[in-house]
């Protein structure tokens, strides 16, 4: 990603002059990284989607808004982020947050919501392991871990303080390590 | 240090976001705890194997949608998205809906001609109703109400079967005399004195009895008037003369209005007279040579006016129907005095006669209809 600054840079260029094809760059660039974080937060494919799309939609009507002191990635990760945990903390979910039960049943149907992701054994625990932290540790732990921001760019998206990024990572990957202890070598 | 506050540096040490000095005591720790080392090895895994997890993959077709989303809609859309939300559920519907509705805008379009029809044809559906009276006696009484629906329904049936072969109506006229009968009995029933004699001499085929003239009168009138009162009283009049009619708009089916009404009748009789038709079927009927309205601000001045004026010509007054809409009066008039009774009548009001046939009868019926 780091290597995409310039490109970003260029992007957003092209975006605050209304370069029709910028926007569907920068979908495209950025589609999986976005679901991505969608679907570890929400756990659920079509909630996800709907949340990604409204992530892009939101860049696409407030990008004149965007100063460009942090990365174009950072932006879209801060809004993702913020967009997740707003959900997760309303009501307004459609579906409910996945207790052990909806995980079990989930983890044992043929064909899940999440399919891709738990494609094996070690794919469905660690799906599981992460989609049961807690939403603030796991929002850390998606971005370090599964998305490779900094400490510095978590810090940013999340707008929180660079020991409270450390701390709820360090946290996370102590409740995973206690979690996945089976598929340790 | 201890070994708890080694392990709190692990997740810090593996992404090389220690500060030097911390960097440097926790090394100095580990080199001397194994049971930190190895947690710490465990620790490393953990954060490796989550770090391959495979990677998630936004669904097919996400930036399509997503641009979809984005793209500016034109107002006129976002106008109907407004008013049909959401999209994919109710569209469908309306646009069922506006399909329903022209298929249906086009079956009544296409039958308007139809309906225009069998609307002129509707004072047929009296003298129906008062065929008991008119009918021969030996008619049964069962057979006769089943004749009404026949009766209406052969009107339109026929009506097709002439545009399609003309001749078979002349046929068929013959084939259903019972229903020629309570014509007939109509259109002579008001026919008094020479008139009358003169009329059969027209008509020498009629057979039916005339019952009193009065009675039958006062059950037109009442049929007359349990009929759609908003329809016109002519039409109303023309009713025997609906076969003729029908045979007019066999030649011509496109001609619409009851303003032209009158001037159909008018050209109905010239059809009739020379019709194909065999007598005893068409010509013992003749409905009136002219008809009109007569637009007065007093009908009762007008009705004395217009006695005296028929009394004047040496015309007589065959028939009349007082109806809601007001009075409807039968003159029978000599063809030298038509012209004054033209003239005289258009003194008494606003006179519309209907077209006049191109031959006038020596003597000429012509209906008055009151209005003000």
């Amino acid at each position: 990603m780091e290597g995409r600054t310039g490109d970003d840079a260029s992007l957003v260029d092209r975006l605050r002059r209304g370069d029709p094809r910028a926007f569907e760059d920068l979908v495209i660039a950025y589609q999986h990284r976005v679901f991505g974080v969608a679907l570890r937060m929400l756990g659920n494919r079509a909630e996800a989607e709907e949340l990604a799309q409204e992530v892009f939609l939101r860049v696409h009507r407030a990008i004149g808004e965007f100063r460009g002191e942090a990365k174009l990635s950072t932006w879209l990760y801060a809004i993702a982020s913020r967009l997740c945990l707003n959900r997760l903390a309303s009501g307004e979910r459609r579906m409910a947050r996945y207790g052990e039960e909806t995980l079990t049943r989930l983890a044992s149907r043929e064909i899940s919501p999440a399919e891709e992701v738990e494609r094996s054994e070690l794919e469905t625990a660690l799906h599981r392991a992460i989609t049961e932290l807690s939403d603030e540790r796991r929002i850390v732990v998606v971005l370090r871990d599964l998305e490779g921001l900094s400490y510095e760019e978590i810090a940013a998206a999340l707008e929180l303080e660079l020991g409270t990024v450390r701390s709820r990572l360090h946290r996370a990957r102590v409740d995973l390590r206690e979690k996945l202890e089976r598929f340790l070598p | 240090m201890t070994c708890h506050d080694a392990r709190e540096q692990f997740s810090a040490l593996i992404d090389d976001a220690l500060a030097a000095a911390e960097r440097a005591e926790l090394d100095a720790h580990l080199a001397t705890c194994g049971d930190c080392r190895r947690e710490l090895q465990r620790f490393r895994d953990t954060v490796a194997l989550v770090r391959a997890a495979a990677p998630v993959r936004a669904p097919a077709g996400f930036v399509d949608r997503v641009l979809e989303a984005a793209r500016p809609v034109p107002w006129p859309q976002r106008l109907l998205r407004g008013l049909f939300v959401p999209w994919p559920v109710k569209l469908p519907m309306e646009a069922a809906a506006v399909v329903l509705v022209a298929v249906g805008v086009a079956l009544v379009y296409r039958g308007s001609p139809e309906l225009q029809q069998s609307a002129r044809q509707e004072p047929a559906a009296p003298v129906v109703t008062q065929a008991p009276s008119v009918a021969p006696p030996e008619a049964p009484a069962p057979a006769r109400e089943n004749d009404a629906p026949r009766i209406l329904y052969g009107a339109r049936g026929d009506e097709k079967a002439r545009e399609q072969d003309p001749p078979r109506e002349a046929e068929k006229a013959k084939a259903a005399p019972r229903a020629q009968e309570r014509v007939e009995g109509f259109a002579k029933a008001p026919e008094p004195g020479a008139l009358a004699d003169k009329k059969r001499a027209e008509a020498p085929a009629r057979s039916a009895p005339e019952p009193a003239p009065t009675a039958r009168d006062a059950e037109l009138q009442k049929a007359t008037e349990s009929q759609d009162r908003q329809a016109p009283v002519v039409g109303k009049l023309e009713a025997p003369a609906s076969r003729a009619e029908r045979q007019r708009a066999a030649k011509d089916d496109v001609r619409p209005g009851t303003t032209q009404q009158t001037e159909l009748r008018a050209d109905s009789l010239k059809a009739q007279r020379p019709a194909s038709a065999p007598p005893s079927a068409t010509s013992a009927f003749v409905p009136p040579d002219v008809s009109g309205q007569l637009a007065v601000s007093d009908r009762e001045l007008a009705l004395r006016s217009l006695a005296e004026l028929v009394s004047r010509l040496g015309a007589a007054q065959t028939r009349r129907f007082d109806t809601s809409d007001g009075p409807i009066i039968e003159i029978a008039v000599p063809r030298q005095a038509y012209a004054e009774l033209n003239r005289g009548l258009a003194q008494l009001g606003r006179w519309q006669p209907s077209k006049e046939p191109s031959t006038l009868p020596a003597t000429i019926r012509v209906v008055v209809r009151i209005t003000s």
